[in-house]
């Protein structure tokens, strides 16, 4: 297994470069488990844009921030051989997780063994329920939605819906979930695919949906996974609506289709944060914050990043700065404002955000729109 | 299903296995003149494609950057012969062996280091459009995948049949002594089957692309499959080892399609290991003799 330590220095420079005294601020480790490369590299390169884009402008104040990242190449393998040696090192308080549910369920095995906390990534129910004293989710779980995807679909009087899914944690938790809510809000899932996350060839699949005549798809894929799925679904002329995961959408996404119009139309289950300008509050706040810091369009992962670190400031802040005082502070968290959405834990509920923070969205040139 | 479902399975099932085809060819072709299975083979396909997607990304044209990816794999073939299995020639075949699955790790992380990590995108060479046959729906860039196969296994079998080199490589497929003691420069030939097994890999990693995207982890999917295609054709016939390797990209196409999609591997590398077990001759009574190169 080959594990590369990458050391970010983002935060001390961006500390001399807006004129903060960083060199007597004491610093404060954080380990970070990341797919930088891989198929989820996408997904995680904008998650650190958005949290070097908070770093930049919040950041921790009085500490200097220095993140020690290893590389988990998207292999689960690999991601629980980094958070093993990162959570060794006494001088890291805090561990991000940015990979995706299939690592991070790995490296949730064996959380508390090392007493410290972790803010992860990944969409899998089981992440945040049951709760591992030691794990805090942040994105809304499957479940939530899924009930916001069935919701919708009950709204338009769809009875037949197609699920294209990854055979990852991710892919298998949505389909868990659909089928488990199919019949209460009276829909049949007429299609259910599924894929490798290092697929190239969708076609089998979308030729066996076409067939089965669905009213609506809906694809759990992620990453590249996304972009061959959707390129083959515009390539094959279907026409059937289509429903995304938000974590779907990224900057490699829009350059990969041939640009944010080839998507117009496409719809996507994505955390409120995606839809921007209609936030409101500090939510839209922040989310302005984001689109300047990043000179762009925040996408779904950015806004995930730069919650994380809204998130770390919430706790650290209310904490003695010990792994024990951090995790006690983040189980403390009620109703944080976040971009995505308001951040609660509770003992038995460590998955941060819920149902209030999902939307469905759809892109018109590029950006999100309320899908109704 | 109808006969229009079959196509739409059947047709791309048959682009992806041309891609498989021109592997195979690679291994058995690789395989007969250096007795070693080069599981680089499918990182030909990556860097080809790499290689197009990152500098059509730079602004080459579209015709530079597809001789330059070729050149590449011509070069990485050649490379990988005359750098790191000429030394190790007189070594167990394991260690050779081995060292293609270490060259094929180090080209994987060079092509990570210089494109970067992201899959690249190639805009199909004639448009990105759909066309209708037979009532199947197809990219266009499949015309190119399907012309490329043709144009290289014509190349790569009128060099074979009608080329003093192509003779050459094939006395020493029959028999390398032999061949020697007739003056064949074994080692040259070699440096040669390398650089065109290089170069059919990358050319058919470039008209792939548009299709599948490029990334810098995608050659070991290839090898794979390539890999299975050469041991269905018996590692020794050029021609037999493309029919396999579009027999499993039919095959993949087609189960995922009539059986479930999240069959389809099963099926593939079930029907290896079939193969492998009648090979073996696990079926018949009395030979229990049969092992990898014989008894």
């Amino acid at each position: 297994m080959r594990l590369r330590l990458l050391s970010l220095c983002a935060a001390a420079v961006v500390g001399l470069a807006f004129g903060r005294a960083v060199a007597d601020e004491p610093e404060f480790a954080i380990g970070v488990v990341a797919s930088v490369t891989g198929p989820f590299a996408a997904p995680t390169k904008d998650t650190f844009d958005g949290f070097n884009a908070w770093m930049k402008l919040h950041g921790l104040p009085g500490r200097k921030i220095v993140l020690q990242t290893l590389d988990d190449e998207t292999n689960p393998v690999n991601a629980s051989n980094a958070f093993r040696k990162l959570a060794s090192d006494p001088k890291i308080s805090l561990i991000y997780l940015f990979i995706n549910s299939n690592s991070a369920m790995a490296a949730k095995s064996f959380a508390s063994e090392f007493k410290v906390p972790i803010i992860t990534g990944g969409g899998a129910d089981t992440l945040g329920v049951p709760a591992d004293p030691w794990m805090f989710k942040v994105a809304p779980s499957n479940r939530d939605y899924m009930i916001a995807l069935s919701e919708y679909i009950k709204r338009k009087g769809y009875t037949k819906i197609a699920h294209l899914y990854s055979t990852d944690t991710f892919g298998q938790y949505d389909h868990t979930n659909l089928e488990k809510l199919a019949p209460q809000y009276g829909y049949r899932l007429v299609a259910n695919e599924s894929f490798a996350i290092d697929d190239t060839s969708f076609n089998a699949q979308f030729t066996r949906i076409r067939v089965a005549q669905p009213e609506l798809i809906y694809s759990s894929a992620s990453a590249r996974a996304a972009i061959l799925s959707f390129k083959q679904y515009k390539q094959l002329g279907m026409t059937i609506p289509l429903v995304v995961p938000g974590a779907a959408i990224s900057k490699a996404f829009f350059d990969a289709i041939g640009g944010a119009a080839d998507a117009d139309g496409l719809m996507m289950m994505t955390q409120r944060g995606s839809l921007g300008a209609g936030l409101g509050g500090v939510s839209a706040k922040y989310y302005a914050e984001l689109a300047d810091g990043l000179g762009r369009t925040p996408v779904f992962f950015n806004v995930f990043g730069f919650d994380v670190g809204l998130i770390t400031a919430g706790a650290v802040e209310h904490s003695d700065g010990s792994r024990q005082g951090i995790r006690d502070a983040l189980e403390r968290l009620k109703d944080l404002p976040a971009i995505n959405g308001p951040v609660t834990y509770t003992p038995a509920d460590h998955t941060g955000q819920d149902a209030r923070s999902i939307a469905l969205g759809k892109l018109e040139h590029g950006k999100s729109v309320p899908a109704e | 299903m109808d006969t229009t479902v079959f196509l739409q399975l059947l047709l791309p099932g048959f682009t992806t296995g041309c891609i498989y085809a021109l592997v195979a060819l690679g291994f058995v072709l690789c395989a007969n003149v250096s007795g070693v299975v080069n599981f680089a083979q499918g990182e030909f396909v990556m860097l080809g494609g790499m290689a197009a997607a990152w500098l059509i990304g730079l602004g080459v044209p579209f015709a530079v950057a597809i001789l330059a990816a070729t050149a590449l794999g011509a070069v990485a073939g050649a490379a990988q012969e005359v750098l790191t299995l000429a030394p190790v020639r007189r070594q167990p075949h394991f260690i050779q062996i081995t060292t293609t699955v270490g060259f094929a790790v180090v080209l994987r992380g060079v092509t990570l280091i210089v494109a970067g990590k992201d899959a690249l995108s190639v805009p199909g060479f004639s448009g990105d459009g759909v066309f209708f046959l037979f009532g199947a729906i197809l990219p266009v860039p499949s015309l190119w995948v399907w012309s490329a196969t043709v144009l290289l296994l014509v190349g790569t079998f009128g060099f074979l049949r009608y080329t003093s080199t192509g003779r050459a490589v094939r006395a020493c497929a029959i028999n390398l002594q032999a061949a020697r003691l007739m003056g064949v420069n074994a080692e040259r030939l070699r440096v040669i089957v390398f650089a065109v097994s290089g170069a059919t890999g990358a050319l058919a990693g470039v008209v792939i692309t548009p299709i599948v995207l490029a990334s810098w982890d995608a050659g070991l999917s290839y090898s794979t499959k390539g890999f299975i295609g050469a041991i269905i054709g018996g590692f020794r016939s050029p021609s037999a080892a493309v029919g396999a390797g579009l027999f499993i990209g039919l095959l993949e196409a087609l189960s995922a399609g009539y059986v479930s999609s999240g069959w389809k591997d099963f099926i593939v590398y079930g029907v290896l290991m079939a193969w492998l077990l009648l090979q073996g001759g696990v079926f018949l009574r009395g030979r229990v003799d049969a092992t990898v190169g014989g008894p």
